[in-house]
C-alpha cells in the first residue's frame, strides 16, 4: 500500500507537536523516504533536540521581539538608581498611609517615606541597602519627611531634625543648633538641607558636594520661606518672593530671568532645570536647554496651583484639581492619573506621589527593575534583551563570514585539487594552528582601537570569522574529495553533466547537511569566544551590552553575593541558549550519521 | 622514519618563519608611536630641539630608520639568538619578564591536565562499555553541558560556592602577602591560592576530553581482537581494561599532548580572572600597558607552542600507531 504523501514541512510540525506516532517498516521508510526527510524524523525523534530546537527558538524571537517594546538608551546612565535589586515595590506603600490617613509623603530614589496624620513615620520600597528601613524611634510626632538618594530626614512638631539611612559622608551629624527651631526639611545626594525658623538655611553632608555645590553663605541673611533640593544643589524661594541659588558650580540653574522675580509663589527642581509658579499661575522654566522639563506646555499656562520636581520631570496641579507631568518620560513619570481632585503632589527622583481631596494616594513613575538595575543604575533586563540581540547578531554573522570563507576555498581545494589544495591545505593548518583566543584578542585590540561601536562590532563578527573557517574548510574539502569519487558522481560525469554543476547540483545537496552540523556547533562557539572577548574587554565594549560584557567586573564577592542580579541572567541566559544550540547541532549530527546512532 | 620527521621538521620551521611575518606584520600595524614608548615619560621640560634630538637618537637607535626589511631581519635575529627584546614597562628584558609567567602557566596546565586525565578517563570509560544506556546518556549531556558553560560563567560559580560560600580559597592572586615560614607552608599557601583557577580549568577541560576517551574507548571495544579476547571467556574486566584501555590510550595521549598546548590559549581568561600571573595575564597586561615586546614575544610563544604540538602528534601517531604510515 503506497502511504499518502506528506509535505516535509508537514513532517517538521507534526513531529514538533505530536512527536512521532506511526511506525514503519524498515522498506517502506526506504522507499518513500528521501535523505532530508529522514534526517528531519530522525532529528525530532528525540525528545531532548526537540527541547532545544523549541527553547532555542523562544530565546531568538525574546531577543529579536522584545527589544523593540523596550529600547535601549544607551547613553542613558544614572548612578542614583544603582544596584537595585529585581522587584516592583518601590512605590508600594503600607495600608496604614492610605484612607485618607496620609499626612506627608516623599518620594526617594527607589524608595518613600511617609507620615500618617497621627505622625508616625513609615519606610517602603528598596529600604534594605543602606539602613533605611531602621527609622529612629521616638521620634514624637513627625510633621514632614524628606527622602534623598539612601537617606532620609523626619522632622516633629517641636522643630526637632532626625536623620537615618546611610551613615557615611558626615550625614548623622544633624548641627545641634537648628533642633527644637526647624521649619522645613529637605534631603538631596549625600547631602542635607533645613530651613529654621529665622529663614536661614544650614547644610550639612558630603564636604565635596557641598562645598563644590551649595553654599548657605550667599544668603547673607535675608530670610526664605521655602527650600528645594536636586541632586547637587539647593534653591531658596525668600520671603518676598525671590529666589536664590546657592550654587556658584551649577550656573545654567542660577540664570533664571530677573522678571520673575517678587511674584514667585512655589519653585522646583529637576537635574539641570529650575521652575518657578508666578502668582498669575503660569510657570516660567530655566536652565540645561537639553532638558525635556524645560519645555512647559502652553495649555496649562494661567491655570498651575502647585508645582514640584523629580530628577527629569515636573509635575503640577492645576486649578481644576487634575495633574500635569513634563520632562523625560524614561520610566513613566509623565504617566499621570486622570483624577479631578488632586490635594497633594510628592514628585521625587522618578516616582510621583499624590493624595487627593478624600486622602488617598495615588502614584505613577518607576516602581522597580525586572532584573534589578547595574552600578550605573541602568536597567538589567533592557541590556539583558539587546545584549542577547547583540551577541547572537555577531554570533551568527562570525558564522556566516566562517562559512562562506570554508565553504568557497573548501570548495576550490576539493574541485581544483593539486597545488591549489596543498597551499591552501598548508596555509590553513598554519592558520588553523595559530592560538585562538590570543590572536582575537591581539586582532580585536589593533583593528577595533579606533572604530566606533558598530565598527568594533564589525571587527569583532570579521575577527571570528577569519579564525574559525579552517574546519569547516577541511571538512568541506573532505566530503567533497569522498563523494567525487561516489557512483552518482561518476554517473553524472559519465552523462557529461559539467564539473560545476556536478558540485553544486549533485554534490552540494549531499554534503549540506554534515556543513550544517557544523554550523550549529561553531555558532555556539563563536557566542562563547564573543563573550569571552567582551568579558575581559576585547569584545564588545561598554556602553554597548553583549552577554558576555554584562559579567564584567562580578569577580568580586560584593558583586557576586549581594548584588547576583548583575550576573546571573546574563551567565544563565548565555549558558541555556549555548546548550541549545549545541544540543540541536549534536542532534543533527545523531540524524544525519546513522553511525552516532548505533552508538 | 628520520627522513619523516626530518621533513616534519623542515615543515615546521617554514611555518615557524611564516607565523613570525605574520606577527611582525600584525606589531608594525600596531596603534600608537613605538618610537614615543621607547623614549619613556619624563621629558616635559625638554625644548622642541632637545625633544627632536631625542626623538632621532631614539629612532637611529631602536633601527625604525631602516628599511622594513632589516628590521624584520634584525628581529628574527634577536629571537634566534634569545634576544627578545627590551620591556619598556618593566625595564628588564622580556625574557626575564615572561620566564616566571611561563613558568606558573606551566605548572597550572599541566596540574589541570593531571586531575582532568584522572577524573574523565573513568567516565569516558563507563560511559563507553554501559553505550547507549542512561549512564552513558547522562555522561553525554553532562558532557554537553560543559561544553556550552563559558569559562568565565565557571570561574564565578566556582568562586561563589568555594570562596563566597565556603570560604576556603582566595579569590585573586598568586600567594599570600605576606608568605609562611617553611617549605611546607608555603607550598600549601600557593595550593591555596591554585585551587580555584585549577578547578575551573579542570571542570572547562572535562567535558571535551570525556568524550575523547569515549570515543576512543568505543572504536577499541568494537575491534576484532575485543570479539576474540570474550570468546576466549576472559572476564570482561581483564578485557576491559588490559585490552580495550591499552589500545584506547595510544589515540588519548597524542590528543592529550596537542590539546595540552592549546590549553594554553584557552587559559588566559581564568588567569585574568583569578589574578593567576602567568603568560595570558602577562600578555593581556602588556596590551594594556602598550608593551608590545612583552606582547610580541608571548605571541610568539603561543605560536611555537602550537607548532610543535602539531609535530609532536604527528609523530605519536606514527610512532604509536603503526597502521598510520608516515614514511610516506
Amino acid at each position: 500500500m503506497q502511504p499518502k504523501r506528506k509535505s516535509f514541512l508537514g513532517t517538521i510540525f507534526r513531529g514538533l507537536f505530536f512527536g512521532q506516532r506511526e511506525v514503519m517498516s524498515m522498506m517502506e521508510e526506504e522507499q518513500i523516504q528521501s535523505p532530508t526527510r529522514t534526517i528531519a524524523r530522525n532529528f525530532f525523534a528525540r525528545k531532548l533536540t526537540k527541547i532545544g530546537l523549541a527553547f532555542f527558538t523562544l530565546m531568538l524571537l525574546i531577543v529579536i521581539i522584545l527589544p523593540f517594546f523596550f529600547p535601549l538608551d544607551e547613553a542613558f546612565f544614572d548612578t542614583t538608581m544603582g544596584n537595585r535589586r529585581p522587584s516592583f515595590n518601590m512605590m508600594r506603600f503600607p495600608r496604614a498611609l492610605d484612607n485618607g490617613n496620609a499626612a506627608y509623603i516623599s518620594a526617594g530614589s527607589g524608595f518613600g517615606v511617609g507620615v500618617t496624620q497621627a505622625g508616625n513615620v513609615h519606610v517602603w520600597g528598596q529600604t534594605g541597602l543602606t539602613g533605611l528601613d531602621q527609622i529612629p524611634a521616638p521620634m514624637g510626632r513627625v510633621i514632614q519627611v524628606s527622602a534623598g538618594m539612601d537617606h532620609a530626614l523626619a522632622l516633629n512638631a517641636h522643630g526637632q531634625v532626625f536623620t537615618w539611612g546611610n551613615p557615611n559622608f558626615n550625614l548623622p551629624n544633624i548641627p545641634p543648633d537648628i533642633q527644637g527651631r526647624t521649619i522645613y526639611v529637605a534631603a538631596g545626594v549625600q547631602y542635607s538641607a533645613a530651613l529654621t525658623d529665622d529663614g536661614i538655611v544650614h547644610v550639612w553632608g558630603n564636604d565635596g558636594v557641598m562645598r563644590a555645590n551649595i553654599n548657605p553663605r550667599l544668603q547673607a541673611g535675608r530670610p526664605a520661606r521655602h527650600i528645594v533640593a536636586n541632586i547637587t544643589t539647593v534653591m531658596l524661594l525668600l520671603e518676598d518672593n525671590t529666589i536664590m541659588h546657592l550654587s556658584p558650580r551649577q550656573p545654567a540653574i542660577g540664570e533664571f530671568p530677573d522678571w520673575i522675580q517678587g511674584q514667585i509663589v512655589d519653585i522646583a527642581l529637576t537635574d539641570g532645570t529650575g521652575a518657578a509658579l508666578l502668582m498669575d499661575g503660569t510657570v516660567v522654566a530655566w536652565g540645561d536647554i537639553t532638558a525635556e522639563s524645560i519645555h512647559v506646555p502652553d495649555h496649562i499656562q494661567g491655570r498651575v496651583v502647585e508645582i514640584d520636581g523629580g530628577r527629569w520631570h515636573f509635575t503640577a496641579i492645576l486649578d481644576d484639581g487634575s495633574l500635569y507631568s513634563w520632562g523625560n518620560n524614561f520610566f513613566g513619570q509623565l504617566n499621570v492619573p486622570t483624577i479631578s481632585n488632586a490635594a497633594y503632589i510628592f514628585p521625587g527622583f522618578h516616582h510621583n506621589y499624590v493624595i487627593d481631596t478624600n486622602g488617598n494616594i495615588r502614584t505613577w513613575g518607576l516602581n522597580g527593575f525586572l532584573m534589578g538595575s547595574d552600578e550605573l543604575g541602568r536597567d538589567v533586563f533592557v541590556r539583558f534583551l539587546s545584549a542577547g540581540r547583540i551577541s547572537m547578531t555577531v554570533g551568527v554573522i562570525a558564522v556566516i563570514i566562517a562559512a562562506f570563507i570554508g565553504i568557497t576555498l573548501g570548495g576550490i581545494s576539493g574541485y581544483f585539487g593539486g597545488k591549489i589544495d596543498m597551499f591552501l591545505m598548508r596555509f590553513s593548518e598554519i592558520w588553523g594552528s595559530i592560538p585562538f583566543l590570543p590572536l582575537a584578542i591581539l586582532l580585536s585590540h589593533i583593528i577595533g582601537r579606533n572604530l566606533g561601536q558598530i565598527g568594533r562590532l564589525i571587527v569583532i563578527m570579521v575577527v571570528l570569522g577569519i579564525l574559525t573557517w579552517p574546519a569547516l574548510f577541511r571538512l568541506v574539502r573532505g566530503q567533497l574529495l569522498q563523494a567525487r569519487e561516489n557512483e552518482y558522481v561518476i554517473a553524472a560525469r559519465a552523462l557529461g553533466v559539467t564539473e560545476l554543476r556536478i558540485i553544486f547540483k549533485h554534490i552540494f545537496p549531499n554534503i549540506i547537511s554534515v556543513i550544517s552540523v557544523w554550523l550549529a556547533l561553531n555558532l555556539a562557539g563563536s557566542m562563547l569566544t564573543e563573550s569571552t572577548l567582551s568579558f575581559i574587554g576585547f569584545g564588545v565594549s561598554e556602553p554597548t551590552p553583549s552577554w558576555g560584557n554584562m559579567l564584567t567586573g562580578a569577580n568580586n564577592t560584593i558583586v557576586l553575593r549581594q548584588f547576583w542580579w548583575r550576573w546571573i541572567f546574563p551567565a544563565i541566559a548565555l549558558t541555556t541558549v549555548t546548550l541549545s544550540i549545541n544540543i540541536i547541532g549534536d542532534g543533527l549530527r545523531e540524524a544525519i550519521d546513522p553511525r552516532a546512532q548505533e552508538r | 622514519m628520520g627522513k619523516y620527521i626530518l621533513r616534519r621538521l623542515c615543515y615546521v620551521v617554514v611555518v615557524l618563519f611564516i607565523i613570525s611575518i605574520f606577527m611582525f606584520a600584525i606589531f608594525q600595524l600596531m596603534p600608537g608611536d613605538p618610537v614615543l614608548h621607547y623614549m619613556g615619560q619624563g621629558h616635559q621640560d625638554l625644548t622642541p630641539t632637545q625633544w627632536q634630538q631625542l626623538y632621532e637618537d631614539t629612532v637611529r637607535r631602536m633601527g625604525f630608520d631602516r628599511p622594513v626589511h632589516i628590521q624584520y631581519t634584525r628581529w628574527l635575529q634577536g629571537m634566534l639568538t634569545g634576544n627578545f627584546g627590551y620591556s619598556m614597562v618593566h625595564r628588564r628584558p622580556v625574557l626575564d619578564v615572561i620566564r616566571t609567567p611561563i613558568f606558573w602557566s606551566v605548572v597550572l596546565n599541566l596540574a589541570s591536565m593531571f586531575l582532568i586525565f584522572i577524573v574523565t578517563v573513568p567516565l569516558g570509560i563507563i560511559s563507553a562499555i554501559k553505550r547507549g544506556k542512561t549512564v552513558d546518556n547522562g555522561i553525554l549531556t553532562f558532557t554537553l553541558v560543559g561544553f556550552s558553560i563559558p569559562s568565565f560563567t565557571v570561574a564565578l560559580i566556582v568562586i561563589v560556592i568555594f570562596a563566597v560560600f565556603l570560604g576556603w580559597f582566595p579569590i585573586t592572586g598568586m600567594h599570600s602577602p605576606f608568605l609562611p615560614e617553611g617549605q611546607w607552608a608555603q607550598f600549601v599557601d600557593r595550593l591555596q591560592y591554585m585551587a580555584m583557577p585549577l578547578i575551573t580549568l579542570t571542570f572547562v577541560g572535562m567535558a571535551a576530553f570525556t568524550r575523547y576517551v569515549r570515543a576512543a574507548m568505543c572504536d577499541a571495544l568494537s575491534e576484532d581482537y575485543i570479539r576474540t579476547a570474550r570468546s576466549k571467556g576472559l572476564k570482561e574486566k581483564v578485557v576491559v581494561y588490559s585490552h580495550a584501555f591499552r589500545n584506547a590510550l595510544i589515540p588519548l595521549i597524542t590528543i592529550l599532548t596537542g590539546w595540552f598546548m592549546g590549553m594554553f590559549g584557552g587559559s588566559v581568561v581564568i588567569e585574568q580572572l583569578f589574578g593567576w600571573s602567568g603568560m595570558g595575564l602577562t600578555m593581556l597586561q602588556g596590551i594594556m600597558q602598550m608593551d608590545y615586546a612583552i606582547v610580541r614575544a608571548v605571541s610568539l610563544f603561543y605560536a611555537f607552542v602550537a607548532v610543535i604540538a602539531i609535530l609532536l602528534m604527528d609523530l605519536a601517531y606514527g610512532l604509536a600507531d603503526p597502521r598510520v604510515k608516515v614514511s610516506k
